[in-house]
């Protein structure tokens, strides 16, 4: 029995993970809501472990890290976040990080999160890190595709298409809530098609 | 004025259509073929560009033959033929083969905005990517509804549709589930000129 791995990730409607310089939406595309926010609160709150890729971990840094990071006053939500043990998968990443509880292991994707869910008492959470987690969707280590759709269509600014590269999947709708009456919250099984 | 809904369904990572697999994926569920019956397109004019007419042209004269004349594709398609429509075309002429079907030579958006004026019901896309983007780019859609049906397509994927959108607000107006893990999302658009934060905002 290997524990679940969940990779979660936020989108607008046309699957963009975020945008580039000529767009100014700010963070969670302007559309963050109180049901929103109480909801990544409770998710970061349960027992669990981070794992992130390289790019993933330094965006975050530079914005949360706790002593280099660009913002001062962190919110509830992501200083959760930042408070969770966190495992970063890089070749490239020298520690120390400026993060609370971080480990950077060196080595393919693939076996260090293979490895983990045998190992791990805790379930796994990835944001982010979509080069990763593509290659951890096509070796059939992902359990759980958790996905925010934010409602907005960046055709013109978007960046980073979440799903760039994927093989084909069957998905398995296991959750779905609204939030705030305006963000989608979808949780899907997927198992690759054919 | 009369309400222009445009309406696709979609893979989770935005895909109208695949390679090698079947309509709607292989996964119109109950709950869904209920829903779609429950808004017949012969309530509505129906809005197609070229591309889309000849598709369905095409399905149509499939049933009875490749297409099972009682199962559920070819009852859409039937129900296609019998709503009003209208084709946006340089290219194709007349006579159409699909009945009920008007043909528009001239600049869709132009009409579109006429026809939002003078049609006596309210008016649906089907399918027509190309023109769906042309009409939302223009300010014209009042609706924007998806069907996000349960698969990703990255290899096999087709029509991808929001190649070339601009960027735009959306305002949420109705989110459902159906069995087999389909999810209907519906918004208010509103296309952004300039700097997304700044627009949102005013």
């Amino acid at each position: 029995m290997t524990t679940l791995y969940t990779f979660d990730v936020f989108s607008t409607l046309d699957g963009f993970g975020s945008y580039g310089p000529e767009g100014d939406w700010g963070g969670y595309w302007g559309k963050e809501g109180p049901e929103f926010l109480d909801r990544r609160l409770a998710l970061y709150r349960e027992p669990q472990r981070l794992v992130l890729g390289a790019n993933t971990i330094r965006m975050f840094i530079q914005s949360i890290g706790p002593r280099t990071g660009f913002l001062r006053d962190v919110d509830p939500v992501n200083s959760a976040l930042r408070d969770l043990p966190t495992t970063v998968v890089s070749t490239t990443l020298e520690g120390p990080l400026d993060w609370p509880d971080a480990t950077v292991v060196r080595g393919d994707a693939i076996d260090v999160v293979a490895r983990l869910k045998e190992e791990s008492g805790v379930p796994l959470r990835s944001h982010g890190s979509l080069s990763m987690n593509r290659a951890l969707m096509a070796a059939d280590l992902v359990d759980r595709v958790q996905v925010t759709i934010f409602p907005v269509v960046s055709g013109r600014t978007g960046a980073r298409p979440v799903f760039e590269g994927a093989a084909d999947f069957d998905l398995e709708l296991i959750e779905s809530r609204t939030l705030d009456g305006r963000t989608q919250e979808l949780i899907y099984r997927p198992t690759r098609h054919g | 004025m009369q309400e222009l809904t445009v309406d696709f369904i979609t893979s989770l990572d935005g895909y109208g259509a695949a390679e090698g697999w079947p309509g709607w994926w292989g996964l119109q569920s109950p709950e869904y073929l209920a829903w779609l019956a429950e808004h017949p397109l012969r309530e509505s004019t129906v809005l197609m560009g070229a591309t889309t007419y000849r598709q369905m042209s095409g399905f149509v004269e499939q049933i009875g033959s490749e297409l099972d004349p009682d199962g559920d594709e070819a009852a859409s398609f039937r129900e296609l033929a019998n709503a009003s429509k209208v084709v946006f075309s340089s290219t194709l002429g007349e006579p159409l083969a699909l009945p009920n079907t008007r043909l528009v030579r001239s600049d869709p958006v132009a009409a579109v905005r006429d026809m939002k004026r003078d049609v006596s019901t309210p008016m649906r896309t089907l399918g027509s990517l190309t023109l769906c983007r042309s009409l939302l780019a223009a300010g014209l859609v009042d609706r924007f509804r998806v069907v996000v049906f349960p698969v990703i397509t990255g290899r096999t994927g087709t029509d991808r549709i929001y190649d070339g959108y601009p960027d735009v607000a959306l305002e949420m107006v109705a989110s459902r589930s159906f069995d087999g893990g389909l999810q209907l999302l519906e918004y208010v658009p509103t296309v952004l000129s300039g700097p997304p934060a700044q627009q949102q905002n005013a």
